[in-house]
């Protein structure tokens, strides 16, 4: 059974806007422009940016289409290769965030972890964590952090979960 | 020509520092990017008894999934000759003096052009490593021919000699500017019954290997996809194989020996260049020779010249 985490999930509005995206296992610009074209079909990808020599893509979110973070990691691994890193910027209302405790940012579920208690506000930073967002050496350092069976019982607008850090 | 071509290969590896793994003759372990559609033509050249003998054959390659490609290549070429030489099986009439008259009359120099087949070609990366601009990734490939050209090579060669099947796996490592493949897979040909004659004939089982070295020398610096990238490689391939066979109407027994029917095995090298345009259009050229050996069923040097466009 799910466990119902920390003060629950709020669900003051806040929203992502956009995020950076560094990518593994390539060198060629004939690869990150299949990185970028691949990224480009997901409806709620207004654009991207690709810097060519540190493999980054700048995507900025359509706000008007559902946004899917697991989508994105996808989107990079039909390309052909791998996800290092993914920071997503949310618009947050004032908010105060605690260890283990979620947010809902549009309909996906926040659930934060290896942070002090915080208040947020504005343009914030979330870096993803989970392995298909995070290279396996990471991803098994940070794994220990993730309790299982840790998301929050969610209304019906929740579609997708993630862990969080600052 | 081999002082030049071993300084190269040294030059080549000496190199340390983006690479490029787009081998001109090899695929590396990685795939398309999925539900893109590469479409190459491939042009292949070299002289024999002074002929000019050409294959040129076009190949459509589609991502299936982010690790399984798909694809197709079917092709004309001028290498065979219409009729399985008599030289290689015993007639009967015990005259071997290579003078047959009929159909078999110089039968060197028939070369006419013809459609040869198509090759199905599938390939499942299955090990991924990445890490920043490097990764080390492993693929497993199987080849599907229905190529049906008359010859007399025990070399088979599934891209436009012989009907048959062939896997094997792929490793590639990936360096910034450095890339390196290695390659090995068996061959299985299948016999088959040349046009005008009640001998059916088949190549031998063979291994096919390859190590194939890339290196990324231009742009040093990436400013944007227009840039042209510049690419060299040097690709060692060859093959070890059984010697040729002949059935009649009772029984397969070993092709009379001949420099063609043997059992050998070589490796040749194959320097090239290519030119990478706005990021999805690849011009690949390329020479052949002899390192080790050498293979029976064509000449050296060989020329090839192959362009790539990208669908994304």
């Amino acid at each position: 059974m799910f466990l119902m985490l920390g003060l629950g999930l709020s669900t003051q509005a806040a929203a992502f806007k956009s995020a950076v995206v560094t990518i593994d296992g390539l060198t060629c610009s004939m690869c990150s422009y299949g990185v970028e074209q691949s990224l480009r079909k997901l409806d709620f990808i207004d654009d991207v940016v690709m810097d060519l020599n540190s493999n980054t893509a700048r995507i900025t979110f359509d706000q008007k289409e559902e946004i899917s973070v697991s989508d994105i990691a996808k989107g990079v691994r039909n390309a052909g290769f791998s996800v290092r890193s993914l920071v997503c910027v949310a618009e947050i209302e004032e908010q105060s965030v605690h260890e283990l405790e979620s947010i809902q940012v549009g309909d996906i579920a926040c659930t934060f972890i290896d942070i002090q208690n915080t208040d947020l506000e504005g343009e914030v930073s979330l870096t993803l964590i989970g392995a298909p967002y995070m290279s396996k050496k990471e991803w098994k350092r940070w794994r220990k952090k993730c309790p299982e069976n840790s998301m929050p019982v969610i209304p019906g607008t929740i579609r997708e979960f993630c862990y969080v850090t600052l | 020509m081999k002082g030049f071509l071993i300084g190269f290969l040294l030059l080549l590896m000496s190199f340390s520092g983006m690479s490029q793994e787009l081998f001109i003759h090899n695929e590396p372990a990685s795939v398309l990017p999925k539900s893109s559609l590469a479409f190459r033509s491939i042009h292949q050249f070299y002289k024999e008894d002074g002929l000019l003998r050409s294959r040129q054959a076009l190949r459509v390659t589609r991502g299936m999934t982010a690790k399984w490609e798909l694809g197709i290549e079917a092709g004309l070429s001028n290498h065979n000759h219409p009729n399985l030489v008599s030289e290689l099986y015993d007639d009967g009439d015990l005259d071997h003096d290579h003078d047959h008259g009929g159909d078999n009359v110089n039968v060197e120099h028939i070369h006419p052009t013809s459609f040869t087949g198509f090759t199905l070609y599938s390939q499942y990366r299955f090990f991924t490593d990445d890490g920043p601009n490097q990764h080390l990734r492993a693929a497993v490939y199987g080849i599907l021919s229905t190529n049906r050209t008359t010859h007399n090579y025990a070399e088979p060669n599934l891209y436009h000699r012989n009907a048959g099947l062939s896997s094997g796996l792929i490793l590639t490592w990936l360096k910034k500017r450095f890339a390196a493949s290695g390659r090995l897979g068996g061959i299985v040909p299948f016999g088959f019954s040349p046009k005008e004659n009640n001998r059916y004939f088949r190549s031998g089982n063979a291994l096919g290997y390859s190590l194939s070295l890339g290196y990324l020398a231009y742009p040093r610096k990436y400013q944007s996809y227009k840039q042209v990238n510049i690419n060299f490689y040097l690709e060692l391939m060859g093959k070890a194989f059984q010697q040729a066979r002949i059935r009649d109407e009772i029984r397969w027994y070993p092709a009379l020996a001949e420099d063609e029917t043997s059992p050998g095995g070589y490796l040749d090298i194959n320097p090239g260049v290519q030119f990478i345009l706005d990021s999805r259009f690849r011009i690949d050229i390329s020479t052949g020779f002899p390192l080790i050996s050498r293979s029976m069923a064509m000449d050296y040097p060989q020329f090839h010249l192959a362009l790539q466009y990208l669908y994304f």
